[in-house]
């Protein structure tokens, strides 16, 4: 954390000028992505928003070589994404990606099972595969007495908090989220939340969040990246976009009401230092101007 | 994955001009009728103006000569099959000689006049799906096949199956495809070990997509509940099919443009 905002930051991911088509050659070939550019410093969050269909989900399986440029490049720790088995195999370790709904992509019988088959892929030993298993589950907030149940058997906010501890449990150092809160409830929500700011703040995994939802842009992302129509539009600070009335406008995107509070509360007059991001910030702020 | 382009036996291709236009049982009955047709032909000449005629239906539908010859790919290995046992085992005058195999005049031209029918047969087939969206074809088909519910041949329970499984053909390949990335990502692999190691691989993918189909089947079953549907009992429909003069005028040319070679010799 130390050398947060300072030039000497590892850079994760650097994408240039990627472009990818869908189908090519065929008549209905799609152009998903005409030309991105992206760059992610370890352990920083960032965000990726934009409209159905701007390429946010194409983008984001170019990370772990799932999609291969059709020109461009993609680099994770300054190394170039190639087509060898061994590269690939050991980038899905570095890179883990929660797809959108990955409840869907449960399959065992017993949750265990489910969280231990990334570890398994991986052929680690039974020791560690266990150790795994249960520190990941612990992450996510379930505990040991969800080991040996179905994961068909679980609710859905339960069973997302398995599907997320089953990435968690391959120790990625940068995860990618693809709309990771949709159709969850409030509490939910904010869980999964809090645990993606913790693996940030405690264990300094570089996050990639894709999301339509500005309140969790603003809770958890540092900067924020626009796509539309396979073009990155915008890229800046999450805190900057949200204060410039124009880019709001130009992207159709809607500024959460507790940063709105912050704003008003400064236009009467409030001696507001840090902009609110979260309750606990509205709170420490207000407190402070009450003194 | 899996790639939405390997499916081409039975792929619609979107698009405009005369094919499109007329109606599927037009359709059905027409390349039927053509594709039995040739099957009376006597002549190897007889050949040209069909194909020609097929050949040129493929330009005015502007679909790419690629995506026929992709249709024509699964058939390569019979047709090589075919090929090779008329030509070396129709006895008759020999041409040239390789070990025991006698390629013959006769078997020549029985070779390539099979091959060229099972060739054009292919094309005719291919140029009816990819003109007609599946739907449409099955609701001809249902049309067609009415004459049979009287003998008590439950033709539009079948259809109706044929249908839902049809629509649902993309929905899967869809979602396998996502599974598999899904699985991809977290270190899967499908290709490495032996065959019951390789068989195992599919667990992962298997039953999520069973899982899915399940719940698409009940609730499919229960969206067709509420809107009252009852098997065997006579639908209607919101695109009725219509019978225009074009349809009629193609249907008599076909007829009448497939029978004229009947009598080449
Ligand atoms: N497998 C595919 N084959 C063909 N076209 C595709 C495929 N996947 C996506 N597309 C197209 O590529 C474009 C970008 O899709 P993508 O899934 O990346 O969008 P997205 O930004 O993730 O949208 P959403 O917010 O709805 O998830 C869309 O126009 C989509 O229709
Ligand atoms: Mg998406």
């Amino acid at each position: 954390m130390e050398i947060r905002g300072n030039q000497e930051r590892n850079i994760a991911v650097e994408v240039k000028d990627l472009k990818y088509t869908y189908s090519k050659g065929l008549p209905y070939e799609k152009e998903a992505l005409v030309s991105v550019n992206m760059l992610v410093y370890e352990g920083e969050a960032i965000g990726i928003l934009g409209h159905t269909g701007s390429g946010k989900s194409t983008l984001i399986q170019h990370l772990n070589g799932i999609l291969m440029p059709e020109s461009g490049e993609v680099k994770v720790f300054s190394e170039k994404i190639n087509n060898d088995k061994k590269f690939l195999k050991n980038l899905r370790r570095i890179v883990g990606i929660v797809f959108q709904f990955p409840e869907d992509e449960l399959f065992a019988e017993t949750v265990y099972e489910d969280v231990s088959f990334g570890p398994k892929n991986l052929g680690l030993t039974k020791e560690e595969i266990d150790e795994r298993v249960l520190t990941s589950l612990i992450e996510v907030g379930l505990n040991e007495g969800y080991l040996n149940r179905s994961p068909f058997s679980l609710s859905g906010g339960e069973k997302r908090r398995v599907a997320i501890a089953s990435t968690l449990s391959m120790k990625p150092k940068i995860l990618v989220l693809d709309e990771p809160t949709s159709g969850l409830d409030p509490l939910g929500r904010e869980e999964i939340l809090k645990l993606i700011k913790r693996l940030k703040n405690d264990k300094n995994v570089t996050i990639i969040l894709v999301s339509h939802s500005m309140e969790d842009v603003l809770f958890l992302v540092d900067r924020v990246y626009i796509l539309n129509k396979g073009k990155v539009v915008f890229g800046g600070d999450t805190v900057s976009i949200f204060k410039d009335k124009d880019s709001i406008e130009k992207f159709d995107l809607s500024i959460p009401e507790i940063f709105m509070l912050g704003e008003e509360l400064k236009k009467e007059g409030f001696d507001i230092e840090e902009p609110f991001r979260d309750v606990e910030v509205a709170k420490k702020e207000i407190i402070r101007n009450l003194k | 994955m899996i790639g939405k382009d390997s499916l081409v036996i039975g792929q619609y291709f979107p698009g405009n001009g005369l094919l499109y236009s007329l109606d599927p049982r037009n359709k059905i009955l027409s390349f039927l009728f053509l594709m039995i047709i040739i099957f009376f032909y006597k002549s190897l000449f007889s050949f040209i103006p069909i194909f020609l005629l097929v050949l040129s239906f493929i330009i005015i539908s502007k679909i790419p000569i690629k995506s026929i010859l992709k249709g024509l790919k699964p058939i390569l290995m019979l047709l090589i099959i075919t090929l090779f046992f008329h030509f070396f085992f129709t006895p008759g005058e020999t041409i040239f000689k390789i070990f025991f195999l006698k390629l013959t005049k006769e078997g020549l031209n029985k070779g390539i006049f099979i091959g060229s029918r099972l060739i054009i047969l292919i094309m005719i087939s291919s140029l009816l799906t990819f003109t007609t969206s599946p739907l449409e074809l099955t609701k001809g088909l249902e049309f067609l096949s009415l004459p049979l519910e009287k003998l008590k041949f439950p033709s539009t329970e079948i259809i109706m199956m044929i249908t839902i499984a049809l629509r649902f053909i993309p929905v899967l390949v869809e979602e396998a495809d996502r599974i598999i990335v899904a699985q991809v990502s977290r270190g899967a692999s499908f290709d490495e070990g032996n065959l019951i190691k390789r068989a195992k691989s599919l667990i992962p993918i298997l039953v999520p997509l069973f899982v899915s189909s399940f719940r698409r089947a009940e609730e499919l079953a229960i969206a067709m509940e509420v809107r009252c549907f009852q098997p065997g009992k006579k639908r209607t429909y919101m695109k009725r099919l219509t019978w225009k003069n074009i349809d009629t005028i193609f249907l008599i040319f076909i007829i009448i443009f497939g029978s004229l070679f009947l009598f080449i010799k």
